[in-house]
């Protein structure tokens, strides 16, 4: 009885258990909103485009915990791609926040990786021009300012390691093709759904 | 069932006792790390809650944030994770079931952190940490569990959901494969050191068993042997009562007992032990009796020293017991009487280990045995003495019968009659002489009556002073109430006046003589000091003088007859002895008690008696022998003391018929026509036909002839030996003529029955 009590408890935690991963890994793999994303390098952007270069444009939430494993992704991309692309990360600072609201951990490592740039988006003007809404989310236009690839560079919300976006951004740059050019990106928003900008017509959609 | 040899049963105890302990340790081990993944769940679960809220504490929209899930996540999905664990480590530790469920909820709870830490390939370490703690259950089965949960969500994944595990859309098959070979990788060793582990756990318990094992035989033997030595130890405990309940009582023997206990070297050399009786008789203390000490033998007096210890040299050679008779000098000078018995004792091998053995303090007997040998002696020489006194009687009667009809028929004044006074007053001191040693002999013919001892005295009190004379004061205390005794009052007269003489005698340059009288009762305690009473009660008369007193050897022989202190010619010897014959033929005892220097102390005890004592009245004496013409026969077996008899009677006007035996006297009756016989006066001893014999015939022939018994012999002897009867009328040898004249008249004027 006490043994056949137990082996019903014990059935009754895995369930819990499996229900609780189940939601967070629904969490973790559910993709932030669809966005379309310029095949052009949009000709408002105040943000420079490398000449002759491939230009990657990763835009990030500064406190999003996401985009750390985004960021990491991004140390490796560059280490294999290094002087072969420019890299910014775009840091969205809302409207009427501190100066400092965009210097934080993300900034610091993002700004550590050789190659890569880190810049803030006031009242995420560069953001809209990109038509991106989640962070992440990276863009990488050749040299002619054609977009490449378009999405995440994790597998999962928050979750570093090997994933699509990466590989397909690595052979984009080693041989000019890939097998994909957008992926889902998984990461925190960086607009109020309740605040939509002018140009949020369109979002990403995977 | 057959026995098991001890060689198998000890491998079969071991064997069962190895794999007991070992189940208990990995039933322990199981426990241990039951708790310890209890509380690891618990850190595990804290250290989630920190790692989310430090990596991924908030979720972003804008500038709009919220909780991250993670923080939700790690509390509750790994609270429960967790709390299962703890729930199950907590109430059910050591089960099969709880360890299985914590090695599934650590591979859950590595991939939550995983998660939550962002899949940071560092954080995958976690799964092959977790298979190195599971491992210290030391059951591979754990592993397995574990494996299988890591093998499944990666074979599930890659095969349904490679990007969320690979990050690729697409993923080969046989991916998971790798990532679980990197698990069975490390698997293997683990399982190697867990069958390793478990070796030595195994080891550790056939090694703890065989420890078990001679320390339970060790334990068992200790059990065994503490048992014997309990016993042992009860059983020495009851043999030291059992010895110390011996000695109490050989002690309370030993010190209880008028005898001395001694014990000494076999040399006899030293005492060991000597009992407190040794101190009352030996008149030393006990302590300086002990050691080499030789005081015990040195109070041996010279004359028997030699002989104790030659007796006591024979005890030490080859004789068992010795047995010897001595004298002591205590230290006050008095001597003691000791018989003394030594035994040997021998040890196991035979030889002699000391000499023990009693001594007694025989004095007290000795001194009886010399009185009872005193007292015997006394018995004989008054037998003696008796016997002697009666044939003189007979003589002396003759004698002094012829001397008075010699000086009455001779002229007064004629030399013959001169010679014959002087033949009468020796005669009549013979007399005084035969009555004392008759006296002492208790032979004496002796007229008891009922007297009182005061009015006796007094009426001696003029003779008192007129022998005492003028150096010596007389004192007489008379009790009032006094008692009456039975006695002969001439006898206590001359007794009295016996003492009386001896003390004027002890007081030559004058002193005091006290007579006094008293009732006394002598009770059972009292009665061993006067063997010759008997308990109770008594009127005692003390003479007491204020001479020179007695040494213990004048006293010792006071009552000899023939003892005297006396210059030759002063003193018979008979005086004590006489008064102590009548006193004792009385009833009485007469005790000494005299100090040299300070006098000396007659006491006379007679029975006291309830008739009121008489008056003694003096008869008056009458010079004249009162005569008769009656016809008496006269039958004496003495011719002399018949002749004198036979005169006497015929001058006294009778008619007298004289036998010298009872026979003729018949014969003399029958062949003579004697007539009527007023009176027989007859010997009571005599040949051939005794006195009473005779009289009982002449009383069947002649019914009104009256009986005269004469006999040197008392009353009382004569019919005690059954000779004549009492109340017969009897006539003491030695009589005089006046004595018989009166005693005929007596008789012969009494009426006939």
């Amino acid at each position: 009885m006490k043994k056949h009590f137990s082996a019903l408890l014990a059935a009754i935690w895995l369930a819990a258990v499996c229900i609780g991963l189940g939601t967070l890994w629904v969490y973790e793999y559910t993709p932030g909103q669809e966005a379309v994303v310029p095949n052009h390098w949009p000709v408002q952007s105040k943000i420079p485009h490398t000449q002759g270069q491939p230009s990657l444009i990763m835009f990030a939430h500064p406190h999003c915990p996401c985009t750390r494993a985004s960021i990491g992704e991004l140390s490796m991309l560059m280490t294999h791609c290094q002087n072969r692309v420019k890299a910014r990360v775009v840091f969205f600072q809302p409207k009427g926040s501190a100066e400092d609201w965009t210097q934080t951990d993300l900034w610091r490592s993002a700004a550590a990786i050789p190659g890569v740039t880190a810049q803030a988006d006031e009242e995420g003007t560069e953001t809209r021009r990109f038509q991106v809404t989640t962070s992440g989310h990276v863009v990488l236009y050749d040299a002619d300012g054609k977009l490449l690839f378009n999405g995440g560079i994790t597998s999962s919300r928050g979750h570093s390691g090997d994933n699509a976006g990466r590989s397909a951004i690595t052979h984009l740059l080693d041989h000019e093709t890939a097998d994909v050019s957008i992926t889902p990106v998984f990461g925190c928003s960086l607009f109020d759904p309740k605040q939509k900008g002018p140009e949020q017509d369109a979002v990403c959609r995977h | 069932m057959q026995a098991l040899s001890p060689d198998l049963k000890q491998d079969e105890v071991v064997t069962r006792r190895t794999a007991v302990l070992f189940r208990e340790q990995l039933s322990v081990n199981h426990k241990r790390t039951d708790r310890m993944f209890g509380w690891l769940m618990v850190i595990q679960w804290l250290a989630g809650i920190v790692a989310a809220l430090w990596i991924s504490p908030k979720a972003w929209e804008g500038q709009y944030s919220h909780t991250h899930i993670h923080v939700w996540a790690a509390i509750f999905l790994g609270g429960i994770i967790s709390g299962f664990h703890v729930f199950m480590a907590a109430t059910r530790p050591g089960s099969v079931l709880t360890r299985h469920v914590i090695a599934v909820g650590q591979m859950l709870s590595c991939g939550l952190l995983i998660h939550l830490t962002g899949g940071r390939i560092e954080s995958h370490f976690q799964y092959f940490g977790a298979l190195a703690f599971l491992s210290f259950y030391r059951d591979w089965r754990v592993l397995v569990t574990a494996s299988v949960v890591a093998a499944t969500d990666h074979f599930v994944r890659g095969m349904f959901w490679p990007q969320s595990i690979f990050g690729v859309l697409v993923a080969s098959w046989w991916r998971w494969i790798e990532h679980v070979g990197w698990v069975l990788f490390e698997d293997t060793f683990l399982v190697l050191a867990i069958r390793q582990s478990v070796r030595e756990m195994r080891d550790v318990a056939e090694r703890q068993a065989k420890l078990e094992f001679v320390h339970g035989t060790v334990e068992r033997t200790v059990d065994e042997r503490t048992v014997e030595l309990r016993n042992e130890i009860a059983e020495r405990k009851r043999t030291e009562e059992q010895l110390r309940e011996s000695e109490g009582k050989f002690r309370q023997l030993a010190e209880n007992i008028n005898d001395v206990f001694w014990m000494t070297s076999p040399d006899l050399q030293e005492v060991l032990y000597v009992s407190p009786a040794y101190e009352r008789v030996w008149g030393r203390p006990v302590a300086k009796a002990y050691g080499k000490s030789h005081e015990w033998s040195d109070a041996i007096i010279p004359e028997d020293r030699d002989r104790v210890f030659a007796s006591f040299g024979r005890l030490m050679e080859d004789e068992a017991s010795a047995s010897v008779e001595f004298q002591i000098s205590r230290p006050n000078g008095e001597v003691r009487w000791i018989h003394s018995r030594g035994f040997q004792v021998r040890d196991a091998a035979g030889k002699v280990i000391r000499l023990t053995g009693i001594a007694s303090d025989t004095t007290a007997r000795k001194q009886f045995e010399a009185q009872l040998f005193q007292s015997q002696k006394l018995e004989t020489v008054g037998r003696l003495s008796g016997g002697i006194a009666h044939e003189f009687n007979s003589i002396l009667t003759a004698i002094l019968g012829q001397c008075e009809m010699l000086l009455a028929d001779l002229p007064s004044g004629s030399p013959s009659a001169k010679s014959a006074t002087e033949i009468r007053q020796a005669a009549g001191r013979a007399a005084t002489l035969t009555r004392q040693l008759l006296a002492y002999g208790r032979k004496q013919f002796l007229k008891p009556e009922t007297l009182d001892l005061n009015k006796v005295i007094a009426g001696m009190e003029g003779v008192f002073h007129h022998l005492m004379g003028g150096e010596v004061t007389t004192q007489i205390v008379s009790s009032l109430n006094l008692q009456a005794v039975k006695a002969d009052a001439g006898q206590i007269e001359q007794v009295i006046m016996n003492m009386a003489i001896n003390a004027r005698d002890a007081m030559p340059n004058g002193g005091r003589l006290t007579l006094e009288t008293a009732n006394v009762s002598i009770d059972e305690e009292s009665v061993g000091r006067y063997p010759e009473l008997k308990a109770g009660k008594y009127v005692m008369l003390a003479i007491t003088d204020t001479g020179a007193g007695m040494s213990e050897q004048v006293k010792a022989r006071l009552f000899e007859p023939f003892f005297t202190t006396k210059v030759v010619g002063e003193g018979t010897g008979l005086g004590l002895s006489s008064c102590d014959g009548i006193i004792k033929q009385s009833g009485g005892h007469i005790s000494v008690y005299s100090e040299r220097g300070r006098g000396t102390t007659f006491k006379i005890y007679l029975p006291q008696v309830e008739q009121q004592a008489k008056t003694p009245i003096k008869s008056p004496s009458s010079l004249a022998l009162p005569r008769g013409i009656e016809t008496i026969l006269l039958v004496e077996d003495d011719p002399a003391l018949r002749e004198m008899a036979e005169t006497l009677l015929t001058r006294l006007g009778y008619k007298v018929w004289a036998a010298p035996n009872g026979v003729e006297a018949l014969s003399l009756k029958q062949q003579r026509n004697v007539g009527h016989i007023d009176l027989l006066f007859t010997d009571v001893v005599m040949p051939h036909m005794s006195g009473k014999e005779l009289a009982d015939r002449v009383r069947l022939l002649y019914p009104h002839t009256k009986i005269l018994f004469t006999s040197a012999y008392t009353e009382n002897a004569n019919i005690h030996q059954g000779i004549l009867d009492k109340g017969v009328a009897l006539l003491q040898k030695p009589y005089t003529p006046s004595a018989l004249a009166k005693k005929l008249r007596e008789l012969l004027d009494q009426p006939v029955l």
